[in-house]
């Protein structure tokens, strides 16, 4: 991983289109900006990491379990 | 065309139906290509499939959030609309995906916190992260009704 030390007010460029500020550091919060083109993506660690490994767990479900679900859902109806 | 599939074997698709998803579905950037199909050939059903054309055994239970959570209103970014072409509500829809635990289909979720945007027209595709936490990758829709009519207790 690349380390750089930048204080408030600095800013990193990655490649020509993505820019990234250090806005303000308080305690151990940071706040940093982010200027990248519409279709780039930009996510919160945690959640992206979140909505992945649910998605790996939604993938895995089976006929079965569908058809076991469908029941209950009519059941409760 | 003809595509194969590990859970239901040959089947055919209309290729006008194919949804394209130029990220993939997060985890699986491999597959960029999907068709929606009913389940056991019942377009009744709410819970569908979501099948990947170009890998056979990848496919994952979708559903309307508006039939568990009517208020369900994510806050879709200007930006996410923009890339997918959408310039009226009415262009396009939402879905998520459901997980069912393996034996405990009663505890399934839906995830609303990463719902997929679906332009009508063109049939491109996003799973769109949305950046706060009003909406639980974990919503219970069995349970549903019961949480929203009683108080929190903390």
């Amino acid at each position: 991983m690349l380390i750089l030390t930048r204080k408030s007010g600095e800013g990193i460029r990655i490649g020509d289109d993505i820019r990234v500020v250090v806005l303000d550091v308080k305690g151990n919060q940071v706040r940093i900006g982010i200027e990248a083109s519409a279709s780039m993506p930009v996510h919160r660690d945690e959640v992206y990491e979140k909505i992945k490994s649910e998605n790996i767990k939604a993938s895995t479900a089976t006929g079965e379990n569908l058809h076991r679900l469908f029941k209950l859902w009519t059941e409760k109806k | 065309m003809k595509i194969y599939t590990s859970r239901f074997g040959e089947i055919d698709v209309d290729k006008n139906k194919v949804i394209n998803f130029a990220r993939g579905i997060l985890g699986f950037p491999e597959a960029k290509r999907y068709v929606v199909l009913d389940h056991m050939n019942n377009p009744e059903i709410p819970f569908k499939w979501l099948q990947a054309i170009d890998k056979s055994d990848l496919a994952f239970v979708i559903t309307d959030p508006l039939l568990f959570y009517p208020d369900y209103n994510p806050g879709i970014e200007e930006k996410d609309l923009k890339e997918l072409k959408i310039s009226d509500s009415s262009d396009y829809g939402t879905i998520v995906l459901v997980t069912i635990p393996h034996g405990e289909p009663e505890k399934m979720t839906a995830n609303l916190q990463g719902p997929i945007v679906l332009n009508l027209k063109t049939r491109d595709a996003r799973q769109i992260v949305l950046l706060d936490d009003e909406y639980s990758t974990r919503y219970p829709l069995l349970t549903s009704h019961i949480q929203l009519q009683s108080p929190t207790v903390k």
